[in-house]
């Protein structure tokens, strides 16, 4: 059984993810993002970064997930509920980990680890059955398929009859009354022996005050019985059966057993991922600053287009909403922007950036409205201002990491570029992204790059390649810069010639 | 022709008990270790250390292989040496145990194990279509040896002596005072004694319960416990208790099970065990060729021909292979044609190209053919060889070069001496210390004296002059690959002194040209 609320029929586990992680977390400021969604937990936190960075790739899986959001917004209690017991069975089945590992290496704790393993599987049976109950007290009011889909699974799972077959291991704990057939084989050892049932005392004291007069008669008249008492070898090889008797029930349970720990280890993710979504989005309503359900188009879709679309984590630092930026790209596959300096470019990338990425694991994103492709993989190749010069180390290092990523890049996924190939001269530069766009034009890689490389923007422009669109940052006739970007010619407007202004006043 | 042995059909052939001197240059040592270990609880080893000697023997072998290829004799084998194996435990442990009743008991379960592996071979057997020699006249030979046994009375014996065991369960019941145990009574004949709370019945298996509860999919013999007290060779105090009190309340049950043993001291065939032993050297080879088949690389049956024809598609070398398994390197493989007599390979070409892993694929594969196994390679045809004759480069790097070459020569002075006709020779590197003149001559001389002993053969060597081609002597010339960034390419990238320079010399470094991205991402 699994709890599959990421995926229809799966977890996240294996699950191919961004093959560049760090660099887009550390390019999109993504971790303001982790931040706001782990409010201090850091398993939230843990887990939010590794759910937002494996891409899904329908949009039936991305529908999934909102589904789900939708259901825990609306019920935020049962969500917390439902946190709980993941909280509470991560903390158990950590201590059963503990002591099993502990004991791993040596043999005389054998006992500890049956009990361990007994208690373990009783307080697992009990979580499951809770998170049963607690779907169930809602399931009316459920819309998403994953939600119903859970619930449905728990109900027919025969959580409270295993529940009652663990009670009974008690015997083995407490002490009882066991039942076997059994043949007597080569070497006459005990051999075949069926196990008929077992149980702990009070069973037992029901069934003497039946059976009275048979036992009585097994015992003195047949002589078929002997006693335990003051037998200290029969007791220790009764205890020696009654072991392997045990280590060979749970070998039945050992399966079911893997499949509650890989349970609640993906119900824990599961759980951890939406709770961070739904602290996430508790947040922004705090703040009135909107987000959007986006409406993804599947893979190899060219549209593209958003109204009011903010920078996130700059929203979440300023608590109010930054400046937003409405547009629409139709069959569009390379973004050119260019213009001045402070103009707003890098920060329009990266806000375009966070909702592709955020759509993509299911989330709602920073706009009023968002429609976008799903990308296969999505690359940030961003300069890194603080260290930017002109070395041939740097541009080394730049041309090395986007070699990296090109490994791994294939047809429909999204290169988000900022100032790249910048570390030598304009001329060098140019010519070397000219070649790079257009093998990724060529190879259905959708591209957006800002950029400072005038004769590569300029000649690109001339050409007018189909399926590419121009942006400039909009700057008044005053030199004054709104921040948004407009559909233009590449500017070769540099922050340079302002500058001459100011010095011409 | 009577059934003999599975690998050496009716002849008496000279078995080896080391490994070959050229087992370690051609890694078939570290192979071996691979291949062995599909036979854990054999000793197959020194079967790897002769060759059969004979094309007949040769396709007794690769018809063998042939027949194995069916998944239904390869597990009816695998079952029958499974039960075998049982049947010696057990009789191991009437060896070693004291207690009379003990050891017939042991007797009694060994020899029915033993009658329970060859008759369902025989009878898996008889389900296969079978058309190698070394299968047909084994069954032949299993027909006899059953019902020789047959009619001795062996099965029947069996029969009523296992019937104690077979027939008889008991209850045992434990709670916080008393063991109590009692012959289990027949369920549906005894009213009194069937108790009517079907929980706590003794038809019960709570294991079975359970297992359908947890949908858990346990194999039958799952269903019960056993191996409760390890120690086999002795009861265990619990057990000697009840039987005691079983004992004490019906005389007459342990009767039937002590004359067996007397009546039948020797029962196994001979031929049949050494079978069960022989025919690892298959199993354990066809496990290794479908791992390795998995891995991606092709075996083939060799095709030994009369004509001197020497080529094959394909070959690989197998231990490099099975060194980089966890990687996903990608083992690169040859095609090779001798002309129709003796002759040379002379391998020339650049350090690292793949020379001696050529030489070592083709050691291999000569090797898998001449013992009947499967060859790595994609096909392969071959003379018969005598034997293998390696001369690999030694690692000892300390001695002067003086002392390097004497060794050298001491190496290959026995090869040359023994004068072995028609075999399969590989130099490696010799002579690396002499100089250039020196080494020619040198390197001419030991190929001419193994052409002339019509040998076959493969020369690694850095000398040019070598590979000068003559009707006997073939170069080949080790190609460096220039294939996708993965892989190391040794393109020389002259860096302009005008133009783009270093950002020019990068992109091509880095396979940034608009060609190369193309190239990479198709």
């Amino acid at each position: 059984m699994d709890s599959f609320l990421l995926y229809k029929d799966s977890s996240a586990d294996g699950k191919r993810g961004y093959s560049h992680r760090s660099d887009i977390i550390k390019d999109l400021n993504l971790d303001i993002l982790f931040k706001t969604m782990a409010r201090e937990d850091i398993f939230v936190a843990e887990k939010a970064r590794r759910i937002t960075m494996i891409p899904l790739e329908t949009p039936e899986e991305i529908r999934y997930r909102q589904e789900i959001i939708k259901d825990f917004l609306n019920h935020q209690d049962i969500i917390s509920e439902l946190y709980s017991c993941a909280e509470r069975q991560l903390k158990a089945l950590r201590q059963y980990k503990e002591v099993t590992e502990n004991n791993r290496t040596r043999t005389t704790n054998r006992t500890s680890e049956i009990i361990e393993t007994l208690n373990y599987l009783n307080s697992g049976q009990m979580e499951l059955i809770k998170i049963r109950d607690i779907l169930r007290s809602s399931s009316v009011f459920f819309r998403s398929e994953g939600l119903k889909n859970l619930l449905a699974r728990l109900e027919s799972a025969h959580l409270d009859q295993i529940a009652e077959r663990l009670k009974e291991t008690d015997y083995f704990i407490t002490g009882g009354e066991i039942q076997y057939t059994l043949q007597f084989g080569g070497g006459l050892k005990i051999c075949n022996a069926t196990i008929n049932y077992f149980t702990d005392k009070t069973f037992s004291k029901r069934r003497t005050s039946q059976k009275g007069w048979k036992n009585l008669y097994n015992k003195y008249v047949k002589k078929d019985s002997i006693s335990l008492t003051g037998n200290e070898t029969l007791r220790s090889d009764v205890s020696r059966l009654s072991e392997v008797t045990i280590l060979h029930v749970l070998k039945f349970y050992r399966p079911y057993l893997t499949d509650m720990i890989h349970f609640f280890d993906h119900f824990a993710e599961e759980i951890a991922f939406y709770m961070g979504v739904i602290r996430f989005m508790t947040r922004m309503d705090e703040l009135h600053i909107p987000l959007a359900m986006p409406k993804p188009l599947p893979i190899g879709s060219k549209d593209t287009s958003f109204v009011n679309i903010y920078e996130l984590s700059m929203a979440i630092y300023l608590q109010m909403l930054p400046v937003v930026n409405s547009l629409s790209f139709t069959d569009n596959q390379l973004t050119i922007i260019t213009g001045a300096n402070q103009g707003g470019k890098s920060t329009f990338l990266r806000s375009y950036g966070i909702a592709q990425i955020m759509m993509q694991c299911g989330m709602p994103v920073p706009a009023i409205s968002f429609s976008a492709p799903i990308y296969t993989q999505i690359f940030t190749h961003f300069t890194r201002r603080e260290d930017e010069q002109l070395n041939s180390g740097r541009l080394r290092e730049e041309l090395s990491r986007i070699s990296r990523m090109i490994d791994n890049a294939s047809k429909n996924c999204l290169f988000l570029l900022n100032e790249s190939f910048a570390s030598t001269t304009e001329k060098e530069g140019s010519r070397i992204a000219d070649g790079i766009l257009r093998a990724f034009y060529e190879k259905d890689i959708s591209t957006m790059m800002v950029t400072h490389l005038f004769q590569l923007a300029e000649s690109l422009y001339n050409e007018q390649l189909p399926h590419t669109t121009f942006l400039v940052a909009e700057r008044k006739d005053d030199g004054a810069r709104t921040f948004r970007m407009i559909p233009g010619a590449p500017s070769s407007t540099s922050y340079g010639t302002d500058l001459f202004k100011i010095l011409e006043d | 022709m009577e059934f003999k042995s599975i690998l050496y059909a009716d002849t008496n052939p000279e078995i080896n008990k080391i490994a070959p001197a050229f087992f370690q240059d051609l890694q078939l040592d570290y192979l071996l270790g691979l291949i062995e270990r599909s036979a854990k609880d054999y000793d197959i080893r020194q079967y790897y250390y002769s060759f059969p000697g004979s094309v007949d023997l040769i396709k007794y072998r690769q018809n063998v292989f042939s027949d194995l290829s069916n998944v239904q004799l390869k597990t009816a084998i695998k079952t029958f040496c499974l039960t075998m194996q049982k049947s010696r435990a057990a009789l191991d442990l009437c060896n070693q145990s004291e207690g009379a009743v003990q050891s017939a008991s042991f007797y009694i379960e060994a020899a029915d194990l033993y009658w329970h592996a060859v008759t369902s071979f025989l009878n898996d057997l008889s389900e296969c279509s079978l058309s190698a020699d070394g299968f047909t006249l084994l069954v032949k030979h299993l027909e006899k040896h059953i019902h020789d046994l047959r009619e001795a009375g062996f099965e029947q014996a069996i029969l009523s002596a296992n019937d104690f065991f077979a027939s008889k369960r008991f209850k045992l019941h434990i709670d916080n005072e008393y063991v109590t145990i009692t012959e289990a009574a027949d369920e549906e004949n005894n009213e009194e004694d069937s108790d009517k709370d079907a929980d706590l019945s003794t038809s019960r298996n709570y294991l079975k319960d359970l297992a359908s509860l947890l949908s858990f999919g346990a194999e039958e013999e799952d269903f019960t416990v056993n191996d409760i007290f390890p120690n086999i060779l002795e009861p265990s105090y619990m057990e000697s208790v009840l039987m005691n009190t079983l004992m004490k309340n019906n005389k007459a049950l342990f009767k039937d099970i002590r004359s067996f043993q007397s009546k039948f001291p020797d029962y196994q065939s001979k031929l049949i065990l050494n079978f069960e032993k022989e025919v690892q050297f298959y199993i354990s080879f066809i496990e290794f060729k479908e791992k390795t088949q998995a891995l991606g690389y092709p075996f083939c049956t060799a095709n030994i021909s009369d004509t001197g024809c020497f080529s094959g598609s394909d070959v690989y070398d197998l231990a490099l292979v099975w060194k980089n398994s966890s990687s996903d390197y990608n083992v690169v493989s040859n095609n090779f044609k001798y002309n129709g007599s003796a002759s040379f390979f002379v391998v020339t070409g650049p350090n690292q190209g793949g020379k001696t892993t050529f030489a070592r694929s083709l050691g291999q594969a000569v090797y898998f053919s001449m013992m009947g196994l499967y060859t790595n390679a994609s096909s392969i045809s071959l003379p018969l060889f005598n034997g293998i004759m390696t001369h690999f480069e030694a690692e000892e790097v300390l001695q002067s070069n003086s002392g390097k070459l004497k060794e050298e020569l001491n190496r290959l002075a026995p090869m040359m001496k023994q004068e072995k006709r028609n075999s399969f020779v590989i130099l490696n590197e010799l002579f690396t210390t002499a100089t250039t003149h020196d080494a020619l001559i040198m390197g001419r001389k030991v190929m001419e004296h193994f052409l002339s002993r019509d040998c076959y053969g493969i020369y690694v060597t850095h000398i040019q002059e070598l590979a000068e081609e003559t009707d006997s002597i073939i170069s080949l010339v080790a190609q460096l690959e220039d294939g996708s960034n993965h892989k190391r390419t040794f393109r020389m990238i002259n860096a302009k002194a005008q133009g783009y320079g270093y950002s020019d010399y990068l992109v091509s470094e880095f396979n940034l040209n608009y060609e190369d991205i193309i190239r990479r991402l198709s």
